[in-house]
């Protein structure tokens, strides 16, 4: 599965690691669940059940770009979230609540692990999580759209305030990372094309295998 | 913030493959898991190490890596504190409602004490993490259980497996192919001309051995009463051949097996030559970006079931009930550091957690040398990997040595380099020099008498090798097994089943996971 892949010449179609990071509880899965099945649930657990999922959006009448999105499962939480994570990750939303200020120092440091240690063209950007909350009460916002816009900038990263909630922003988020990607080269390695083709397929011959075996 | 649960019903020490495995597995089940490893990466013992973390490792001195732990333990206190003194100030700003308010500056970190590995294997973060070096490299048998219960759990989908190129075997000095079908048979220089009648029909009885069938057993064999020394005389197997079946197809490194019975060796000369079939060139897979990949993928399957990791945190002590069974586990909080106790009534946690303990006794030791060239290995046909076996009696020895050879094919290193393992079990623990017995290892790898070109590398390290007293069901404590010398991965399975039917007393059956990606 190399990408970008050309199907025609006026078609373009390109496949994307996009990783999820920051604070437990900023809305991370919310923000992808949002953007994938277009639903939200006010009660939602910690994410459970679900490694990753896709979403393939039109940028235009001839190019598709399709995100393979990873949550962390959790893995975060505890600082344990394995390098694998964002190896070959073509982009990140990094979330902060902006209701929690201390949610943006820890967004922060995302970002600057990101920088030092995955794809030197990884495209970042930063997701102010929980829109609505400050819509209906202003006095909630703990973190200055001007503050988080600045440090954006400082660090080139994309910046937008989203609701999970409400569905602000979630699509342009989104939107604006895939119109960033390098779609026209063939840029750095995109979901799961490691191998490019030359990995072994398991499933050959597995399943005449598994009726001989009485284990 | 939602913080660890007061009780789970496993708590498992360590995240090497073993451990990593068993957590997924019984995450998958439903049960609630809590993983905790010392170290700051996945994988213990089975770990692939980046080449700084390398450098930590086999460079750095004691002193070294004792000050960079109270390094990190610093910057995380400054971090926390910074954090905590901004949220106030922040906090009191808005209060006052002033607009002006800014972070403070923060505070300068204190320096790294060790060196950074040479300028040629990188200088940055980014770099040093192009490199993947398995602490103990094995490759995985393609029709082996591991392959298997990566297939099953679904785990495949999320990683990649490369066919190993070539399976050889020295005789005299020189690397041969090891044949393992007839037609292979009849040209390989390893098989006499007088033996290739003989090896073929025993490749040709293996291909076809089925269990169930007696017309496809071997007349006057017994596979539960003949020795495997009784089953080659049987087939006409003269010495040399017997030799490089046993060692390069059972692969067994010494030769304790002759006389044991027949069926555990013929099994596994099938399980090479099954192995084989599936992708041609070598029985061996191995994945994408080395073996940490294995425990990392186990440890996220883990964590989409629910269950909790936690780095950097060391077990302090296991706690036991009034019948002297396990009633919780203490530890430093993965981030507050806090004492904490949670409660559970089964620990898995690997054999290191027990150094010096009675729990677990030495098997054994090896010396294995993890080295960096800048060549590819002679005699292989310029294999971009490969395992090269040494038989044990090609030099006076009575155990094999084992060679593993890997390329940036597998992205486990830069361009241009390649890494070579070198490893035996060490036979004259007292000589004072155990690293000389794998001098022809290193003969083979053209690093002979030490020599050693300007930008390759050799970390040498001898491992001890443990297995537990116990069974742990006495008081719920279940002990893994060190991972062994072999070259694959079966032993490791081996004992993630026995584990799995220890603590919960029936056999192990892995739930498949078909789910596709979500669209």
């Amino acid at each position: 599965m190399s990408h970008p892949r050309a199907s025609t010449q006026s078609q373009r179609f390109a496949q994307f690691k996009l990783v999820l990071l920051g604070e437990s509880a900023v809305g991370k899965s919310s923000l992808v669940l949002r953007f994938v099945k277009d639903q939200f649930d006010d009660y939602r657990e910690s994410t459970i059940g679900a490694a990753f999922l896709t979403q393939t959006i039109a940028l235009d009448e001839t190019t598709t770009v399709k995100f393979e999105i990873w949550d962390t499962a959790g893995q975060e939480r505890y600082k344990s979230l394995a390098p694998m994570y964002y190896r070959n990750a073509n982009c990140a939303v990094v979330v902060y609540d902006i209701t929690q200020s201390s949610s943006l120092d820890k967004a922060k440091a995302w970002v600057k692990e990101l920088q030092r240690q995955a794809n030197e063209n990884i495209v970042i950007a930063l997701a102010g999580n929980k829109l609505d909350i400050v819509t209906g009460d202003p006095s909630k916002r703990a973190v200055e759209t001007v503050e988080a816009e600045a440090y954006a900038k400082e660090a080139g990263l994309l910046f937008f305030e989203t609701s999970a909630k409400t569905a602000q922003n979630v699509k342009d988020l989104f939107t604006a990372i895939a119109k960033k990607l390098p779609l026209d080269q063939p840029g750095p390695r995109g979901a799961r094309p490691g191998a490019g083709g030359r990995g072994v397929d398991l499933k050959g011959g597995m399943a005449a295998q598994q009726q001989g075996c009485n284990c | 913030m939602e913080d660890l649960n007061e009780e789970y019903d496993v708590v498992v020490v360590g995240t090497g493959l073993t451990e990593c495995i068993l957590s997924g597995v019984f995450g998958s089940e439903g049960k609630k898991v809590l993983n905790i490893d010392a170290n700051s990466y996945y994988g213990g013992e089975s770990a692939s190490l980046n080449m700084f973390d390398m450098w930590k490792k086999f460079r750095w001195s004691d002193e070294e890596r004792r000050k960079e732990e109270e390094r990190k333990k610093e910057i995380e206190q400054l971090e926390n504190d910074e954090r905590e003194a901004e949220d106030k100030r922040r906090a009191a700003a808005k209060e006052a409602g002033d607009e002006s308010y800014k972070p403070a500056p923060k505070a300068p970190r204190p320096e790294q004490v060790g060196p950074n590995p040479p300028e040629v294997f990188g200088t940055d973060a980014r770099a040093w993490n192009q490199w993947h070096i398995s602490l103990t490299p094995k490759f995985l048998m393609a029709d082996g259980e591991l392959t298997r219960i990566l297939h099953q759990t679904g785990v495949t989908q999320y990683i990649d497996l490369l066919s190993v190129h070539g399976s050889f075997v020295v005789k005299k000095g020189v690397p041969s192919r090891v044949p393992s079908t007839r037609v292979e048979a009849v040209k390989s220089p390893l098989v006499s001309t007088m033996q290739k009648y003989y090896m073929q029909n025993f490749l040709q009885f293996i291909a076809s051995y089925k269990e169930d069938d007696p017309s496809t057993h071997k007349k006057g064999l017994d596979l539960d009463t003949n020795t495997m020394r009784e089953a080659y005389e049987i087939f006409g197997l003269d010495s040399w051949t017997s030799e490089f079946i046993g060692h390069a197809m059972a692969l067994y490194a010494e030769d304790s097996y002759l006389d044991r019975p027949a069926r555990e060796p013929i099994e596994r000369i099938i399980l090479y030559v099954k192995s084989m079939a599936r992708f041609g060139n070598s029985p061996y897979i191995f994945p994408l970006y080395g073996l940490g990949e294995l425990p990392e993928r186990f440890s996220f399957l883990s964590a989409v079931y629910g269950g909790t990791y936690a780095l950097n945190t060391p077990l302090q002590e296991i706690l036991y009930d009034d019948a002297g069974k396990v009633s919780g586990v203490r530890f430093p909080h993965p981030i507050t550091k806090k004492d904490t106790v949670v409660k559970t009534k089964k620990v898995i946690a690997d054999p290191t957690y027990f150094l010096g303990t009675e729990r677990i006794r030495p098997v054994g030791k090896l010396v294995r040398a993890i080295c960096v060239l800048q060549h590819p290995v002679d005699g292989t046909d310029g294999a971009e990997s490969a395992q090269i076996i040494i038989p044990a009696s090609q030099m006076g020895r009575k155990n094999d040595i084992y060679i593993s050879v890997l390329s940036s094919v597998f992205n486990v290193c830069p361009k241009g380099f390649y890494l070579a393992s070198v490893s035996t079990m060490i036979e004259n623990p007292d000589s004072g020099n155990p690293h000389a017995e794998l001098e022809p290892g290193f003969e083979r790898l053209g690093l002979g008498a030490g020599q050693l070109g300007a930008s390759e590398e050799k970390f040498i390290q001898e491992v001890d090798l443990y297995e537990p007293v116990e069974d742990g069901t006495r008081d719920n404590v279940f002990i893994s097994r060190s991972y062994d010398s072999t070259t694959h991965f079966e032993t490791c399975t081996d004992d993630v089943k026995d584990i799995y039917k220890r603590v919960e007393g029936k056999g192990l059956v892995i739930k498949e996971r078909k789910d596709k990606a979500e669209e």
